[in-house]
């Protein structure tokens, strides 16, 4: 029994050491950033046209899921927030498909709301013991980490780690585009 | 060429039957590089040049021993020599820009040769990169093997090691422990018997991969599976925080653990709230980019294929007609440009260099007028922000208002 149970652990720790080393380069690497770079302008395209033909979404929201997913991609699927993503992605379209876009609309709101109640609430309590305090945060975290609700905080940490990286490099490069394309449009809209 | 050969005699490892066979070998590549120095004399372009100099011989200098380096050397020494000759006889006017050799530029030979050798430049250009590919790769193989032959030293050493330490353990640890180690080190030694089929080895050998960890107790702590386990799971908990910590800026100075988490909520949330931001940004933008979007994506597609980048730039400059009839300006910057590139490492500003050669003439005049005078000073940030405003020049067609975005394309190195 006491044999089983030191082998359920080490097998587990084991399978996730290799990545353990992993993001703290991957996702700084030119080579990483570059290909995101292509994922994120031809995700925009795509966003682009179909949401030119006929979806409910609104552009923002659109574009959005589009640079989350081209991320995801990027990531290849090997961490779990981004097969959370991806699944996220395929499930929320078989729901619109099937409510005519009601639900969004409607769960959207109560998560916006709860999520800041949570975080700004647990700090002000004095009375909470250390313990009881991480594990609030921990909790608030693995809602933010998509996929990850429902983790060891081992792994939990490893993802958020990864995870923040790759955020990092997501607003590197929106904020890249946007502004070469703002400042293109500022001068296409002086020459006219 | 002449340096060569005392090399190799003085070479003491070789057997003489090793060195009949160099020799050989020698006189063959000899021929073969003479008769192709003869066909391709009145080509030697500077990236080709800079590569064939520097890059080779510097591998080379750092991997390979004896028996593999002294032809290529010799081949490098007699291009370095044959060409700076060739330089100086014909170009009297190359040095009037004050460049050293391998600044010698292809405008010029373009307008005293015309364009009638192109082709055979590019052939040959393709041909010496295929024949220092197949140089590098075996002196990599050679390099792997060593490499590997240590490692696996080294793996011995380790197993060795922890079957030591592992019998300090408590029980049941170590009946696993040594089993894993027996069959570690017996799959280490089928790797050492039969390289051959390395893949099935390697196979075998991630399968087998040693799925323990190290646990020690310290006096007083407590041995059971349990706690053990449970001291593991913090360990490795504080691990990752410390890596979390890392990664999220201001989070350093924080201790504790719900001051960090907190800290990390805190960035986490943020950055989401950036890319909702930005995706509104970009859609309130994107209604009249999609014609940008196209250039944009061939131009990463470009600078995607960075692996060969040599030839890809060799070939932009051969196949564009517009180098061959530029104003003088334009030249010298692209001298300076040369110059700045002697370390073949920069790809970035090779491949910015050939990048202003594929805007239209008119264009690339009126810029280099514009700011002509900021040529003296360049340095590498400054010509990748460069490369930036042509990009974004060509997408609105109106320099001046580019220029003004000067300092916005300052990410724009991240995307190449």
């Amino acid at each position: 029994m006491p044999l089983q149970s030191i082998e359920t652990v080490t097998g587990k720790l084991t399978w996730k050491r290799p990545a353990q080393t992993k993001p703290e380069t991957r996702w700084r690497t030119a080579a990483q950033q570059r290909i995101y770079g292509q994922r994120l302008l031809q995700a925009l395209k795509s966003a682009r046209r179909s949401s030119s033909s006929s979806q409910p979404l609104a552009p923002s929201r659109a574009i959005k899921e589009a640079a989350d997913s081209a991320l995801a991609l990027t990531a290849k699927g090997q961490t779990r927030w981004s097969r959370a993503i991806l699944s996220r992605r395929w499930r929320t379209r078989k729901l619109l498909l099937k409510a005519g876009g009601k639900i969004r609309s409607r769960s959207s709101n109560p998560k916006r709301i709860g999520r800041p109640g949570l975080g700004s609430g647990s700090p002000s309590d004095p009375r909470q013991g250390e313990e009881e305090k991480v594990r609030v945060r921990l909790r608030v975290l693995s809602r933010l980490v998509p996929g990850c609700r429902k983790l060891s905080t081992p792994t939990l940490l490893e993802e958020a780690a990864d995870y923040v990286a790759a955020l990092e490099m997501q607003v590197k490069a929106m904020r890249t585009l946007s502004d070469l394309f703002s400042s293109a449009t500022l001068s296409s809209r002086a020459e006219s | 060429m002449s340096r060569a050969l005392p090399e190799m005699l003085q070479c003491a490892d070789l057997t003489v039957l090793e060195r009949k066979r160099e020799r050989m070998k020698w006189q063959q590549q000899q021929q073969y590089q003479q008769s192709y120095l003869q066909e391709s004399q009145m080509s030697f372009i500077p990236s080709f040049q800079a590569e064939m100099l520097e890059l080779p011989m510097m591998q080379e200098m750092s991997k390979n021993g004896a028996e593999n380096g002294w032809p290529d050397l010799g081949k490098y020494q007699i291009n370095d020599t044959e060409s700076a000759a060739y330089l100086t006889a014909g170009f009297g006017a190359v040095a009037d820009y004050g460049i050293s050799r391998t600044a010698s530029c292809p405008p010029v030979v373009g307008e005293e040769k015309g364009g009638d050798f192109p082709v055979p430049e590019k052939m040959v250009v393709k041909e010496s990169s295929k024949k220092r590919r197949a140089d590098k790769a075996a002196t990599c193989l050679k390099a792997n093997d060593v490499v590997e032959g240590t490692r696996d030293k080294r793996l011995k050493g380790d197993t060795n090691e922890e079957e030591s330490k592992a019998t300090e353990q408590n029980p049941t640890a170590t009946t696993t422990t040594t089993n894993n180690n027996n069959n570690n080190s017996s799959s280490i030694n089928n790797r050492e018997t039969s390289a051959d089929s390395s893949k099935e080895n390697s196979k075998v050998s991630e399968v087998q991969k040693p799925d323990y960890i190290h646990v020690r107790a310290r006096r007083g702590q407590a041995t059971d599976s349990h706690s053990l386990a449970e001291r593991v799971r913090r360990e490795k908990i504080s691990e990752r925080m410390k890596f979390l910590q890392d990664l999220v800026p201001g989070c350093n100075k924080i201790t504790g653990k719900a001051g960090m988490l907190d800290e990390i909520i805190n960035y986490v949330q943020s950055l989401q709230r950036q890319v909702e931001f930005l995706s509104m940004k970009l859609a309130a933008v994107n209604p009249r980019i999609d014609f940008n979007i196209d250039n944009f994506f061939v131009k990463e597609m470009l600078s995607g294929c960075n692996g060969s980048y040599s030839t890809l730039g060799v070939s932009q400059e051969l196949t564009n007609p517009v180098l061959l009839q530029f104003n003088p300006m334009h030249q010298g910057v692209t001298c300076s440009g040369m110059d700045m590139a002697i370390n073949p490492s920069d790809i970035t500003l090779r491949r910015t260099t050939s990048a202003p050669l594929s805007l239209p003439d008119t264009f690339v005049d009126s810029y280099f007028h514009a700011n002509g005078s900021s040529s003296n000073n360049w340095d590498i940030d400054l010509s990748t922000l460069y490369s930036g405003d042509f990009q974004q020049g060509r997408q609105s067609g109106f320099p001046s208002q580019s220029l003004t975005g000067n300092l916005e394309v300052n990410n724009l190195k991240m995307e190449m």
